[in-house]
């Protein structure tokens, strides 16, 4: 009965454990901003209007 | 006469799909890695196919026969696993380098024609014979349902995968696999249900099923004469071993890890792999359940792996069988386009120098390889040549152990080395090939924790350290190159990284469903209704 409830959990257990590694690389992203970069270019052009 | 014909219109149907995207393939690019432009569904979609071929529906669901459908599906999920593992830990590298091919990677990232002469040898004899092995089962299949001829049955399968992968390659591959891969689930997700009614419904056919001699739906797998795998330490011990192993497997298999170059951008090549461990979980529970329940209706089918053909064709109306079969079909053709199109990649791009050649006479040429390739894969399934035929049976396992080490330091290490590289590929192969073969004909028995695969990695990562040691200085060339693919792009923006990581949060919330389903329909029935 244990084995066959821990089987109910690894297998959904593996899909949560890997959503959550996804999620940790994800957050340690470090690529170039490509938002803030378009942000600050529009705020550069509307001070210099 | 009504499955064949339903099976061979699906034949049509993809030999005229490859016909229609060949006019789309303009370039090399387009022929080797669809243009780079692939969106989610399809990175998903032909990942998922190429995985899932007839060793999944007829060989592994013969286990979940026989009584060994929970260990199995540890196996498979682990096997899953190696979608986000290997696109986290090589496959995004892979990505950044804008590679034709994954032997060009490998020769670009360590600066070394030899590195990528073995790679790409490797990926031709390895593929070639899984090539064969998933050749095998579709001409068992197409004769099993048609009645033609064996020698016929698997020329006809090959033909069709040769014409539409020499005519449209990876745009038409991609495109017939995720066709392929919306077959055979819809297959699975609409002939299971119908097989449990059948066996008695929810939840009579489970604690049936559960009730069968030796216990075949618990944690463990069968017990008592019918018990195949030892003890239920060593049946359970086996499959998560070769369930991580195969879970690094798929990680670095070029057929899985070739989808990523394909990919529209970085993100979108993880995204998909996020879909395909979504979808492949799902579909294999639903899968190994019903194969499990299969015993309590017919006890009897002798040969197990024949299972899913046997209820197509003795217990599912009609329309039902036609689309399961074209599903096991379509599971085969799927890896078999993959397998064919590595193949003749790697024979056009890696052996030989093509640097001299223009994009468009690279893809005529291309197209004249691919379709004699194609045509030598068909005499080779005619001849059964005893040594490929043998290879086959481990094929897929000889990537993890001549690739593994070396794929996952290319991105990690600033140290390793071509020398490493190259000869951590011939050790990690070579023990792999002697091990089976020690196993096959010597009546060898290696325990599950020094299975060949097991034993091949690990000389392979010696290797690779011991090779870089002595190999001398890495080349500024083989330093930029790493510089590169350690760059992160433009799609690793804030709002592309969000999307991204929703997709993540959708992977979490699947796993929580998937358990609550596994205990409401498997749990519940045996151990508290």
């Amino acid at each position: 009965m244990i084995g066959d409830f821990v089987f109910v959990l690894f297998y959904g257990g593996v899909l949560v454990v890997m959503g959550i590694f996804s999620r940790w690389m994800l957050s340690r992203e470090k690529g170039p901003n490509i938002d803030h970069e378009i942000d600050k270019t529009i705020t550069n052009k509307k001070e210099r209007m | 006469m009504t499955f064949t014909i339903g099976v061979l219109v699906s034949f049509l149907v993809y030999v005229v799909i490859g016909i229609i995207i060949t006019r789309q393939v303009k370039d090399a690019e387009d022929y080797f890695v669809a243009g780079r432009n692939a969106p989610v569904i399809l990175i998903a979609g032909s990942s998922v196919a190429s995985l899932a071929s007839t060793v999944i529906f007829m060989g592994d669901i013969s286990f979940a026969y026989d009584g060994y459908a929970i260990p199995l599906m540890v196996l498979a999920v682990l096997h899953g696993s190696g979608f986000i593992i290997g696109v986290f830990l090589f496959g995004r590298y892979l990505r950044r380098s804008r590679s034709l091919t994954l032997p060009e990677y490998f020769g670009k990232r360590f600066h070394s024609t030899k590195v990528r002469r073995a790679t790409a040898i490797t990926t031709i004899l390895g593929m070639t014979a899984y090539l064969m092995a998933v050749s095998q089962g579709v001409g068992l299949l197409l004769s099993k349902i048609s009645g033609m001829p064996y020698p016929v049955a698997s020329t006809i399968g090959i033909l069709v995968v040769v014409t539409f992968t020499f005519l449209s390659g990876a745009k038409g591959v991609l495109f017939t696999d995720t066709l392929m891969f919306f077959i055979f689930i819809t297959a699975v997700f609409v002939s299971i249900p119908y097989i449990i009614q059948t066996a008695g419904g929810w939840p009579n056919a489970i604690i049936d099923t559960a009730a069968l001699e030796g216990n075949p739906l618990s944690w463990h797998g069968i017990t008592g004469d019918k018990a195949f795998l030892g003890t239920p330490f060593e049946a359970v011990s086996w499959f998560v071993i070769m369930g991580v192993a195969w879970g690094i497997v798929g990680s670095v298999g070029p057929w899985q890890t070739s989808r990523y170059l394909m990919a529209r951008t970085e993100q979108v090549a993880i995204r998909g792999s996020i879909v395909a461990l979504i979808s492949y979980a799902f579909m294999l529970i639903v899968l190994h359940f019903g194969a499990a329940v299969i015993a309590k209706i017919n006890p009897y089918i002798e040969s197990s792996d024949q299972v899913f053909i046997w209820s197509a064709m003795n217990i599912m109306p009609t329309w039902m069988g036609v689309v399961v079969l074209s599903g096991i079909m379509a599971a085969g053709l799927s890896s078999a386009s993959t397998f064919l199109q590595l193949i003749g990649n790697s024979v056009t791009y890696d052996l030989v120098d093509q640097t001299k050649k223009s994009s468009v006479s690279l893809l005529k040429y291309s197209r004249v390889v691919m379709l004699v390739v194609g045509l030598v894969v068909i005499g080779l399934n005619l001849w059964q040549p005893p040594a490929i035929v043998w290879i086959s049976y481990f094929a897929s396992t000889l990537f993890a152990a001549a690739w593994g080490p070396m794929a996952f330091s290319s991105v990690f290490s600033k140290k390793v080395n071509a020398n490493g590289a190259f000869w951590s590929i011939i050790v990690g192969f070579s023990v792999v090939l002697i091990g089976n073969f020690l196993e096959t004909f010597m009546g060898v028995s290696f325990p599950v924790v020094v299975d060949p695969i097991i034993l091949g990695m690990v000389f392979s990562l010696i290797t690779l350290v011991l090779g870089t040691k002595f190999g001398g200085e890495v080349s500024q060339e083989a330093k930029a190159f790493h510089q590169l693919i350690l760059t992160p792009t433009e799609s690793n923006s804030v709002k592309e990284v969000a999307i991204t990581k929703r997709y993540a949060n959708i992977l979490i919330i699947s796993g929580v469903i998937l358990s609550i389903m596994t205990f409401i329909f498997y749990f519940v029935p045996i151990h508290i209704l």
